[in-house]
């Protein structure tokens, strides 16, 4: 085979569009993983809009309640279930981990491929359970019981697909922890692998271990629904509070799912652009796995207003608190990493930065929500709402989009606007932050969450928070207008655009099928300056 | 809002802002440090970079600060947290019955209402029971909420140290109304609070009495009809009694007298003629949740509220 020729200009079995759809290739799959995700992100983001619309006076704006119901359990279903959860691991680490690692694919092509599969399969079952049956669930994403069993809304199959996604989300896991085991090239030991493989393998492994639970969990909730067993439902003899129990077990894990990879690709952002090793490597690295095992163990910090004992909620709140020191850490040798360093100002630095500002707000919101006493207030309030956007959308997200701008040039290809891209950025940020840090304030002044109608003195508050959304919403189509156009006109990207020291910049851009001609042997840590490297 | 009504609240703010005072100290710090970084390190200035990465005493210095910062953090919480939980022994028991979409109480002699009345300056614990999903009883003013949960006994206590009107709101999302479904507790001084306990029960009598109780009760009307003149979701009761309505039938509008025939077809098969202006919000019908007997209570109460505008 040429191994001069990319993976996204190769002559494959199938033509056209069967040619992604069927491949085995880690990075198709990957830009497979994107495109998908982009286009639910559209629909999930879409809705939002309109949720915040109907905010925007007290009493009906344009829905009826049970439409606005309808929207923000479709919005938390979407964006949790086909953005946040898949997101960083499917896209990028599908692209980047075979590459990082000096590998040709990952360990199980197959399977690979298969997760996309049932990741479409799932989404496409969730959604067309918004028009058969009774209609979009009024439940919200959580799916509490007893109000989910006894909804008359169509929660079967969004519940159906969710399971379907979470066995993708398992595959992709195990796919990911047997390649970084065994598919290391010759001299990466685990203490030179790159901190974004970190991320992904302590993710992987909540994949695999947390997500049979909620598997579990949603299948008990269809069998509650259909054969009417009690399982949850206190009148049949069921109990509210286990159903409650078994989802976080796994919703909470899975929010370091979410965020894990995510601070995987700042890791890799930061030494880059500053020129200059990362500061504590092995702090970062096992960090990560830190924050995977304390975080397994703190999910009942969801619960502690449900009238469980007070001796498992002051154990749960304490628990909770120990998740913050490794994060802090983390946070701590970022910075480190860029003092001394010879800071090259580009998007995807921008990007990080501006996560972990965003982040650092997520974090200590989350301390107000981890404390007993200020969370029996805010708990179920905007404050929450507020606090989790800050940290999956402020953090996840804006990783994500950092990791897009800083591997864009090598998955396509192509140079974009760095002018309009910081624009774009500018515009994100500035929606983002009047959209979100409203709801904060609001929910500690005691606005409930998922309200259809407030009180008259949270207007001015919902009116700004409004005029946020649509900036952020501005903000998301500039920046999906920025990188389209540069992936259709923008100039040809070196094979190492901003001097990065990992495997993937050592290949073409777009990296070729096979990735590499001959397995690469690592001599230095990963983001080491020295004997050669860059 | 800002008023700090219950014996606890003050605690909880206390919590609240040395961790908001901690976190922006530290979010100012990382962004001006980030800034300076920025600025100093920035490729024209300093052209070559150092080469340090990592020390042993900053690993040590980073992870030590914040731990003592979290734990002064969860200590505050915690004792904040007790107060809010350990009801004194001599507390008054209120009993309170959530359902979709409206709260019910019960007072220790057996009073049954809409709205929390309280004494100032005495501690009451809340027995909370759900009779349907599950419900969050939540009172901002007192920086206190507990989940209702069907097929438990759940408390809440406070012991509120501020006179006034307060809402009280459901935290939990419960369907449709959820955002509906408040109340207020209002507190009053000892004297106000015993003539008020008098006055509720002379108040009214007989049948009439027997259709209130339905009213907050097994009808669950007041979740969504008022009886003071103002516009819940439905129409107020207040002077509906042999008033002229308009309403819509076969999509035709028509007028109506409310008499006795009326009230009752508009209870068991309300979907049949709406009141103008109400076409969108639909009512349950209660055929089958009211009898005869129910139905005859509440148009005594309706006549009551008609001849007694209170």
């Amino acid at each position: 085979m040429d191994v001069s020729v990319s993976y996204n200009q190769e002559k494959t079995a199938y033509p056209g569009i069967f040619g992604w759809i069927f491949s085995t290739d880690h990075k198709r799959i990957g830009v497979l993983y994107l495109l998908s995700i982009a286009t639910f992100f559209i629909v999930g983001a879409s809705i939002g809009v309109v949720m915040r619309l109907e905010m925007l006076t007290p009493g009906q704006t344009i829905v009826q309640p049970r439409t606005y119901n309808a929207l923000f359990t479709v919005h938390g279903v979407i964006m949790i279930f086909l953005i946040v959860l898949p997101g960083v691991p499917s896209i990028f680490g599908n692209f980047f981990l075979p590459i990082q690692l000096g590998a040709k694919d990952v360990a199980f092509p197959k399977l690979n491929i298969l997760s996309w599969w049932l990741y479409m399969t799932g989404a496409l079952i969730a959604v067309a359970g918004l028009f058969v049956g009774g209609g979009a669930p009024d439940t919200g994403w959580t799916f509490y019981a007893p109000y989910t069993l006894k909804s008359a809304t169509n929660i079967v199959m969004p519940l159906f697909g969710a399971f379907i996604l979470g066995i993708s989300s398992i595959i992709t896991g195990l796919n990911f922890i047997t390649t970084i085991h065994r598919m290391r090239c010759p001299g990466m030991t685990w203490n030179k692998m790159p901190l974004f493989a970190w991320g992904l393998y302590a993710t992987a492994w909540i994949q695999v271990l947390a997500n049979p639970i909620v598997g579990i969990t949603l299948l008990l909730v269809i069998f509650e629904k259909v054969f009417d067993i009690g399982v949850f439902d206190p009148s049949k003899g069921g109990d509210p509070l286990l159903y409650q129990h078994l989802f976080w077990i796994y919703s909470h894990p899975a929010v370091y799912i979410m965020i894990l990879p995510g601070m995987g690709i700042i890791s890799e952002i930061l030494p880059t652009f500053s020129k200059k090793n990362i500061f504590g490597y092995k702090a970062i690295a096992y960090s990560s796995m830190l924050i995977a095992i304390i975080g397994s163990f703190v999910w009942a910090h969801h619960m502690f207003t449900t009238g469980m004992s007070d001796i498992a909620r002051i154990v749960f709140s304490f628990l909770t608190f120990l998740v913050a020191i490794p994060t802090g850490v983390k946070i701590f040798n970022w910075l480190a990493t860029l003092y001394g360093g010879s800071i090259e100002v580009k998007t995807p630095l921008l990007y990080a930065l501006v996560f972990i500002f965003q982040f650092c707000i997520g974090g200590f919101t989350g301390m107000i929500l981890g404390t007993l006493s200020t969370d029996l207030h805010v708990h179920d309030t905007y404050y929450v709402v507020g606090h989790f956007h800050y940290t999956m959308f402020g953090g996840l997200g804006f990783a994500l989009l950092g990791g897009l701008y800083y591997w864009f040039p090598k998955m396509f290809g192509k140079m974009y606007s760095e002018k309009h891209s910081r624009i774009a950025l500018g515009t994100l940020f500035v929606g983002f932050n009047t959209l979100y840090f409203h709801m904060l304030i609001m929910g500690w002044l005691g606005m409930p969450r998922r309200y259809y109608d407030y009180l008259g003195y949270f207007q001015t508050l919902h009116v700004t928070s409004t005029i946020g959304s649509w900036i952020l919403f501005v903000g998301i189509f500039y920046m999906m207008g920025n990188l389209i156009h540069a992936g259709l006109k923008g100039e040809k990207a070196q094979a190492n655009p901003w001097g990065g020291t990992t495997l993937e910049w050592k290949i073409s851009s777009p990296p070729p099928t096979e990735n590499f001609e001959e397995i690469p042997e690592v001599v230095y840590g990963p983001y080491e300056r020295k004997g050669g490297q860059e | 809002m800002r008023s700090q009504a219950a014996s606890y609240a003050s605690q909880v703010d206390v919590a609240f802002w040395f961790i908001f005072i901690v976190s922006t100290i530290l979010l100012t710090g990382i962004t001006l440090f980030m800034i300076f970084c920025l600025y100093r390190y920035s490729k024209k200035r300093n052209p070559t970079p150092a080469t340090f990465d990592g020390s042993i005493f900053l690993e040590t210095l980073w992870t030590v600060i914040p731990t003592i910062l979290v734990m002064i953090m969860f200590y505050l919480g915690y004792e904040g947290f007790l107060s809010m939980r350990q009801a004194p022994a001599d507390s008054m028991i209120i009993k309170v019955y959530a359902r979709m979409w409206n709260w019910r109480f019960e007072y220790p002699d057996g009073r049954k209402t809409d709205k929390l009345v309280v004494p100032l300056n005495k501690p009451v614990k809340l027995l909370m029971y759900s009779e349907d999903v599950i419900h969050s009883f939540y009172i901002p003013a007192f920086r206190n909420k507990e989940d209702v949960v069907p097929g438990r006994e759940n408390f809440l206590w406070f012991k509120a140290i501020e006179e006034g009107t307060f809402d009280v709101l459901c935290a939990e999302y419960c369907g449709d109304l959820h955002s509906y479904m408040s109340t207020t507790i209002e507190v009053l001084k000892q004297e106000e609070y015993e003539a008020w306990e008098k006055g509720i029960v002379l108040e009214i009598k007989g049948e009439a009495l027997k259709g209130k109780e339905i009213f907050h009760g097994k009808g669950a009307c007041m979740a969504c009809h008022s009886v003071d003149g103002s516009k819940i979701l439905g129409p107020t009761l207040k002077g509906l009694w042999n008033s002229k309505t308009i309403v819509i039938q076969d999509g035709k509008e028509r007028e109506v007298v409310a008499n006795e025939d009326y009230i009752k077809e508009a209870i068991l098969n309300p979907s049949k003629a709406i009141t103008k202006g109400y076409e969108n919000i639909p009512m349950n019908a209660y055929k089958g949740i009211l009898d005869e007997k129910d139905i005859k209570a509440l148009v005594e109460y309706i006549k009551y509220l008609g001849d007694n505008p209170k």
